[in-house]
């Protein structure tokens, strides 16, 4: 009864609401158009680049997967020094041991203690992608009690998360906590799967994505980055408010403001990514600050 | 053809006004009712029937919303056909969309239920206080019972942001209900 009650009550909502239903269908957009047009240039561009020493240097650096399987090739490209646009190179290794000039210095083992000292010292971010194989791991690691809905790690002082209902995550919920360095700059973003009906996590980046993110830091090299992650839909936000894309899917799934206040007006209270995010300023997006590439 | 076009071929008992109604909306009622159906042949028979309905009901009605109208009536046709079929045969798409909903009303006192056309109302209420993507997503998945994968599709998201979202609206529309006194819990 309860379930006929509720369908008839869905079936008598207004007749324009059902009509804006039908006739809702979210177009292409130039930008995306040309977003397009410009990708294909720099594919080109690219052949051509090939050719260069530049481009033989960069090959003989990147590593090649040694592993198959997604989770290894994405970690293999952010181990591998990606170059932006510019050439320049951020999203750096581990480098036997040793501190590169990258902002963010990722390894495929966790850091020791030591190691993580040395970076926090050099005022740099880091990551191991390998060090968050599921999330219980990552809750024991950082003593963090598994049932309490909200928590807040200081454990390990250069991170913290914040979440307030892992249980949606089991659901194939799309929203990932988001790592922070200690001075708030992005450290990565994690997807949740299932694997064996247990959950775990992988990591998200992409290679053309760590190049996108890499253009943020560049702009943004001492700034706090804060940083939505959503399937398809990958988020920067500055502090002066200016929201970036950083890739995901094909063109179409470019979010735009709408996107990202929806995003931002459903997380806001429950998935608040980080103590900036806790500053009404974040909120405010304008679609003159989305960034246009 | 403008649908104010098409309900005046109604009233003029033209016999092109199906023929301008099938051109125009046949794609979206044999959605609706497969969505429903989940069958070919069940779906274009009840399509077909919301026709002759429509040529039934038009006059005396002249509908505003001539769009919804016709949509309302294979809807309508459809959950009666459905009613009659084989469990087996039930689209799961269209029986997950109910089971979704099925717990934003769980141990709701039955006595305190307001009238369908309140619900209505009130959801209708809700629904205009959301955004406008939010609207089309919820609408698209618990009226016409598309699937995640259809909804991401129009919308441009992906499916899990379709999914998520639809968690987060069934969310806020219970706690608005429960605010708008509609049921305790």
């Amino acid at each position: 009864m309860m379930n006929e009650w509720f369908m008839n009550g869905i079936d008598s909502i207004d007749d324009r609401i059902i009509e804006e239903a039908i006739s809702y269908k979210k177009s292409w957009k130039p930008i995306y158009i040309a977003a397009g047009a410009a990708a294909a240039v720099m594919l080109i561009g690219t052949g051509f680049l090939l050719g260069t020493n530049y481009m033989q240097q960069y090959i003989a650096s990147y590593s090649p997967p040694t592993t198959d399987g997604d989770t290894a090739r994405a970690e293999d490209e952010l181990t591998g020094a990606i170059p932006d646009e510019d050439g320049l190179t951020f999203g750096g290794v581990w480098d036997n041991g040793e501190l590169n000039d990258s902002p963010i210095i990722i390894k495929s083992e966790p850091f020791t203690e030591e190691e993580a000292e040395k970076c926090v010292s050099a005022n740099r971010s880091f990551i191991a992608s390998s060090l968050w194989s599921d999330m219980e791991s990552v809750l024991d690691r950082w003593d963090v009690n598994s049932d309490d809905v909200e928590f807040k790690v200081s454990t390990v002082p250069f991170y913290h998360i914040k979440a307030t209902d892992i249980n949606t995550l089991d659901g194939g919920f799309p929203i990932f906590p988001v790592f922070f360095g200690h001075d708030n700059t992005l450290v990565a973003f994690f997807e949740p799967y299932k694997a064996d009906g247990e959950l775990s996590m992988q990591i998200s980046y992409s290679g053309p994505r760590h190049v996108k993110l890499n253009n943020v830091l560049h702009e943004y090299p001492d700034s706090a980055v804060a940083f939505v992650y959503c399937q398809g839909m990958d988020i920067a936000v500055t502090p002066d408010n200016k929201i970036y894309v950083i890739g995901g899917g094909d063109a179409i799934d470019v979010p735009d403001d709408i996107d990202i206040y929806s995003i931002y007006a459903g997380e806001y209270n429950t998935f608040c990514l980080s103590d900036i995010f806790e500053n009404e300023q974040y909120i405010t997006v304008r679609k003159e600050d989305v960034y246009e590439e | 053809m403008d649908d104010k076009d098409i309900v005046s071929l109604y009233w003029e008992r033209s016999e092109t006004a199906i023929a301008e109604t099938d051109r125009k909306y046949r794609s979206l009622c044999m959605r609706i009712a497969r969505n429903i159906l989940n069958d070919n042949s069940d779906a274009e028979e009840c399509t077909n029937d919301a026709y002759l309905a429509v040529w039934n009901n038009i006059p005396p009605k002249r509908p505003e919303h001539f769009a919804a109208f016709v949509c309302r009536i294979v809807k309508n046709l459809a959950l009666k056909k459905y009613e009659h079929i084989h469990a087996a045969k039930r689209n799961p798409d269209a029986q997950v969309s109910f089971d979704e909903l099925d717990g934003l009303a769980d141990n709701t006192d039955v006595e305190k239920l307001c009238s369908s056309k309140e619900l209505g109302e009130k959801i209708s209420d809700f629904l205009q206080s959301e955004r406008q993507v939010n609207r089309v997503v919820f609408v698209r998945r618990y009226w016409f019972f598309d699937s995640p994968k259809e909804i991401a599709d129009r919308c441009s998201m992906t499916e899990n942001a379709v999914n998520a979202l639809l968690m987060r609206m069934r969310n806020r529309l219970k706690e608005y209900l429960r605010k708008e006194g509609v049921y305790d819990e």
